[in-house]
C-alpha cells in the first residue's frame, strides 16, 4: 500500500503559494509594482482569518477579537483586511514611484511583523494563535484506501488532505481565471501599458495612479485569500512562518515561470518547491551531516543563476496578444 | 473574451475533480487495521502496528523516529549539537538490540533556522512520509506551528529544548520534555544574582511576549526574597545596538545586570557597561540572551571574560554525569558537551524505553508508558539496555537522567538543575550548578 499524503501536503502548500505568487504576479508581473512586502499582506489575511473564526475559548491568550465565525468569513475578511492594508500602502506610495513603494511595502511587512510579534493581545504574540477551524475538521483522521486496477499496489491518503486540496485548488483555479479575465480586459490591457511606458498610457488620458491602486489591492487581497488558506491548513499560525523568506520565494518562484504570464508563474511555484522538496530525499553524506542541508538553498541559488543566465524572461515568457503578433 | 480558460475547458476541469473525488470514496477504512501503517518511505509498512512481544516477534523493521532542529541558519549550533547527540543516544540503543528487539531509525529534519513554513512542511514530511512513531523535540519558536500535525497524528513529542513556559498548557498525552521550565530557571536567576553578593540589579530585555513574561517573574520573586529591582528596560526585538537601553538601566545604579533580551544586544550591552565603569562579571546572561555565538560576535575577548551566564543543564558534577560525557565525548569526538545534549540523550532513552514497555509502536500506547517507566518507584535505570534488561525481567523502572530524575508532572514537566557559567576569553565554564533540591529549598526560603 503506498502512502500518499505526504504528496497531498506538497500539493496543497504548492497550491497556497500558487495563490500568493499571482496575486505578486498582478503587482509586478502585471503593472510593474515593485513590492517587497507581499509577506505582510499573506499574514494580514492568515490573521485575520484566525481571529475571525477562532472561537475565544481556543485562545490561549486575551486577543483583540475572536469571533467564531464560519471559515468562509474568515476568507471574506482576509481578503478584505489585505486588501484595505494594500489601499492604504498604495494611497501614499504609488504617486511617489516604484522606489518608495518598494521600499513601503519592505517597512509594512516588517512593521506587522513586529506590531504582531509584540504586542500579544492583538493577536498573541510570539506564540501566535492556534486551534484555529480546520474546514471538514470531521475528516481529520480518516483514511481513504483506493485499490488500482493492473495489480498495481493500493493506495491510501487522508481524506481531510484531499478535501482541503480541493478546495485550494478550487480557489486557485478561480484566482487564476479572475487574473487572466482581467488581464485580457480592457483594464488589463491599461495595467500592462503602465508597466511598458506609463508616459505613454497618460498621454492616452487614463488615470496611471488609480489602475495601479486597483491592481495593488486586488494583488493583497488575493495574498489574504492565500495568508486565510495557509492558517488554516495548518491550524496554528506563529509571526515566524512569515519572514522575509516568503517574500523572496514567491518572488523567485514568478521570475523562474516568467513574470507576467499566469501559467509560468504557476509552474514556477511548482519546480521551485518540487526541486526543494527532492531536496530533502537527498541522503546525508556520512561525516558531512550538515553538507546537504547547506547546499539545499545553494543549489535553488544556482538553478536561478543559470536561469538569468540563459532564459532570463522565465521558464514560460509571456506571449504577445494575438491581435499584436 | 478569454483565450485560455473558457466556460467548457473550467467544467472538464471541474468535472475531473469531481470524478477523482467520487473515486476516493470507493473504499473507506483505517489502513492500520488493512495491513498497512503510518507511512513509511511510501510502501508498504508497518511501522504503527502492534508487536507479539518484546523482542519482535520477526518484524526486524526499523522504528522511525525524528527530530525537527534548526540544522542551518540562525540556532543552528544548538540544532546541530542536539541532532548530534539524538543520533549518538539511537546508534546506542541499536547496538544494545533496539526496542522491541528492532532497531531505530532517527530522521533528522532541518527547519531552516526556525522557519515555522519549513517546519510545518518538515513534519508533515516526517509523519506523513517516513512514518515517525515519536518525536524528539522541537523548539519553542517552531512548537506552535506544529503542534496540530503532532496531535492530529498522535505522535509522542519530547522536546530536550523547548523550556518557555507559555507553550507548555498542553502537556500528556502528546507534549513531554526533558529541559527545565523557564519559569524554574527564574528562582535560579534572583538566587545566582543573590548568591553573587549583589542587593539590587537591572533588567534588561527585549520586546517580546516570552522576555516580559520573564522579567515579571524575575520582578516577582525579586520582591520576595528582597532583591530590589532597580528598572526594567526593553530593547526593540532585531537591535543589535543597545548602548542608550544600557546607560538608561545603569544609572540607576543597580548591583548587577539581568540580560533577558537577544543574543545578538549582548556584546552592546558588554560594551556599554565597561564604558560605564562597570565590570563584565556584573553581568548575568540568562538562557534567552546566552549564546556561544557571543564569542564571536565581541570586538575583543576581553569584554564578554568574566560575565556570567546559566540555562538549565545536567548535574555536570555527578559521577553519572562525568561517565556519560566520557563516552560521548569519545564516541562523537566533540571536546564540549553542549548543554541541550543531556536532555536530547534522556528523551531519546525514554522514548525507546516508552515503545518497549508498550510493545506497541502506537503513539497512544506509547503515550500511555511515558509515567509507568519514568515516575514510578520502580528499579533505577539510566540507559536504554539497562532499562530494556529490567522490564523484559518483569520489573517495574523508573528512569533516572543524565539531566536528573525524569518524574513528569502533570504537564509533562521535569524538575531539572542550572548551571551557572563563567566566560573564559573563549567559552563558557561551569562555576557550578544550581539543582533541583537547592531551587526547591530556595522556593521555600521565600514562601513562593
Amino acid at each position: 500500500m503506498i502512502n500518499l499524503n505526504f504528496w497531498l501536503d506538497m500539493a496543497i502548500v504548492v497550491g497556497i503559494y500558487g495563490i500568493l505568487v499571482l496575486g505578486l504576479n498582478l503587482h509586478w508581473g502585471y503593472t510593474g509594482l515593485l513590492n517587497f512586502g507581499h509577506v505582510g499582506f499573506f499574514m494580514v489575511g492568515a490573521y485575520a482569518s484566525a481571529l475571525v473564526t477562532l472561537a475565544p475559548q481556543d485562545a490561549s491568550v486575551e486577543v483583540l477579537f475572536a469571533l467564531d465565525q464560519p471559515i468562509v468569513l474568515g476568507m471574506i475578511a482576509s481578503i478584505v483586511f489585505a486588501g484595505v492594508a494594500g489601499l492604504l500602502i498604495a494611497l501614499p506610495a504609488i504617486r511617489l514611484g516604484e522606489i518608495a513603494l518598494a521600499l513601503l511595502t519592505l517597512a509594512f511587512a516588517s512593521l506587522i511583523h513586529s506590531l504582531i510579534t509584540g504586542e500579544e493581545w492583538l493577536a498573541g504574540g510570539t506564540y501566535g494563535l492556534s486551534n484555529l477551524q480546520k474546514p471538514f475538521g470531521d475528516l481529520i483522521g480518516t483514511s481513504v484506501v483506493l485499490p488500482l486496477p493492473g495489480g498495481l499496489p493500493s493506495v491510501y491518503v487522508n481524506l481531510w488532505s484531499v478535501v482541503y486540496l480541493g478546495v485550494v485548488l478550487g480557489l486557485l483555479l478561480g484566482t487564476y481565471v479572475l487574473i487572466e479575465r482581467l488581464g485580457s480586459s480592457p483594464f488589463g490591457r491599461v495595467l500592462k501599458g503602465i508597466r511598458e511606458d506609463e508616459e505613454v498610457v497618460e498621454i492616452f488620458g487614463k488615470r496611471t495612479s488609480k489602475f495601479k491602486i486597483y491592481s495593488f489591492v486586488i494583488g493583497a487581497g488575493i495574498a489574504g485569500l492565500s495568508g486565510s488558506l495557509w492558517a488554516h491548513y495548518t491550524g496554528a499560525i506563529t509571526p515566524n512562518a512569515f519572514l522575509p523568506t516568503v517574500t523572496f520565494t514567491a518572488w523567485v518562484a514568478m521570475i523562474l515561470g516568467g513574470s507576467g504570464n499566469n501559467r509560468g508563474v504557476l509552474i514556477g511555484a511548482f519546480v521551485l518547491f518540487g526541486s526543494r522538496t527532492m531536496t530533502y530525499f537527498v541522503p546525508d553524506i556520512p561525516g558531512y551531516p550538515n553538507l546537504i542541508p547547506t547546499l539545499r538553498l545553494v543549489i535553488i541559488g544556482v538553478i536561478l543563476i543559470a536561469l538569468m543566465q540563459w532564459k532570463p524572461e522565465g521558464l514560460f515568457s509571456e506571449q504577445p496578444p494575438a491581435h499584436l503578433e | 473574451m478569454v483565450r485560455d480558460v473558457t466556460r467548457r475547458r473550467f467544467v472538464k476541469i471541474g468535472s475531473a475533480g469531481t470524478v477523482i473525488s467520487l473515486a476516493g470514496c470507493t473504499t473507506t477504512e483505517d489502513p492500520e487495521n488493512a495491513g498497512g501503517g503510518g507511512g513509511g518511505n511510501g510502501d508498504d509498512d508497518t511501522a504503527t502496528d502492534t508487536d507479539g512481544g518484546n523482542g519482535g516477534g520477526g518484524n526486524q523493521d526499523p522504528i522511525p523516529i525524528g527530530s525537527l532542529f534548526p540544522l542551518t541558519g540562525f540556532w543552528s549550533e544548538n540544532g546541530t549539537a542536539i541532532r548530534d547527540a539524538v543520533q549518538f543516544t539511537v546508534d546506542e540503543i541499536n547496538d544494545a538490540g533496539g526496542p522491541l528487539g528492532r532497531p531505530l531509525e532517527h530522521i533528522d529534519s532541518d527547519n531552516e533556522g526556525a522557519d515555522a513554513q519549513v517546519a510545518v512542511q518538515r513534519m508533515n514530511q516526517m509523519v506523513s512520509q517516513d512514518g515517525i512513531v515519536g518525536h524528539i523535540g522541537p523548539t519553542s519558536g517552531t512548537l506552535p506551528a506544529v503542534k496540530n500535525i503532532v496531535e492530529e497524528n498522535e505522535v509522542v513529542a519530547i522536546s530536550p529544548a523547548a523550556g518557555t513556559h507559555q507553550l507548555w498548557r498542553e502537556g500528556p498525552p502528546w507534549w513531554w520534555r526533558t529541559v527545565a521550565d523557564d519559569f524554574l530557571e527564574t528562582f535560579a536567576v534572583v538566587k545566582a544574582v543573590q548568591d553573587l553578593g549583589a542587593e539590587s540589579a537591572a533588567i534588561i530585555g527585549v520586546e517580546n511576549q516570552a522576555s516580559k513574561s520573564i522579567n515579571t517573574q524575575i520582578e516577582n520573586i525579586a520582591a520576595d526574597a528582597g532583591l530590589d529591582i532597580t528598572t526594567t528596560v526593553l530593547l526593540p526585538t532585531g537591535q543589535s545596538s543597545a548602548s542608550s537601553t544600557t546607560s538608561q538601566a545603569l544609572s540607576t545604579e543597580p548591583d548587577k545586570l539581568i540580560l533577558t533580551c537577544e543574543n545578538g544586544q549582548v556584546p552592546s550591552i558588554l560594551e556599554t557597561m565597561l564604558q560605564n565603569g562597570y565590570d563584565s562579571s556584573d553581568a548575568l546572561i540568562t538562557s534567552e540572551a546566552r549564546s556561544p555565538d557571543t564569542f564571536n560576535q565581541v570586538s575583543d575577548p576581553q569584554i564578554i571574560e568574566g560575565a556570567w551566564s546559566m540555562s538549565a543543564s545536567a548535574d555536570t558534577e555527578s559521577e553519572k554525569y562525568q561517565n556519560w560525557a566520557e563516552r560521548f565525548k569519545s564516541t562523537t569526538g566533540v571536546d564540549n558537551v553542549h548543554s541541550f545534549a543531556p536532555p536530547a540523550f534522556d528523551a531519546t532513552n525514554v522514548l525507546a524505553l516508552a515503545i518497549h514497555a508498550a510493545d506497541s509502536t502506537a503513539g497512544a500506547d506509547i503515550a500511555d508508558q511515558m509515567r509507568p517507566i519514568t515516575n514510578s518507584p520502580g528499579k533505577k535505570v539510566s540507559t536504554f539496555e539497562a532499562g530494556r534488561d529490567a522490564l523484559d525481567n518483569g520489573e517495574d523502572i523508573n528512569y533516572d537522567g543524565i539531566t536528573g530524575p525524569i518524574n513528569f508532572d502533570e504537564y509533562g514537566n521535569v524538575s531539572g538543575s542550572f548551571a551557572v557559567y563563567q566566560a573564559t576569553e573563549s567559552e563558557w565554564q561551569v562555576d557550578h550548578i544550581i539543582g533541583p533540591q537547592a531551587v526547591r529549598d530556595f522556593q521555600d526560603s521565600i514562601g513562593s
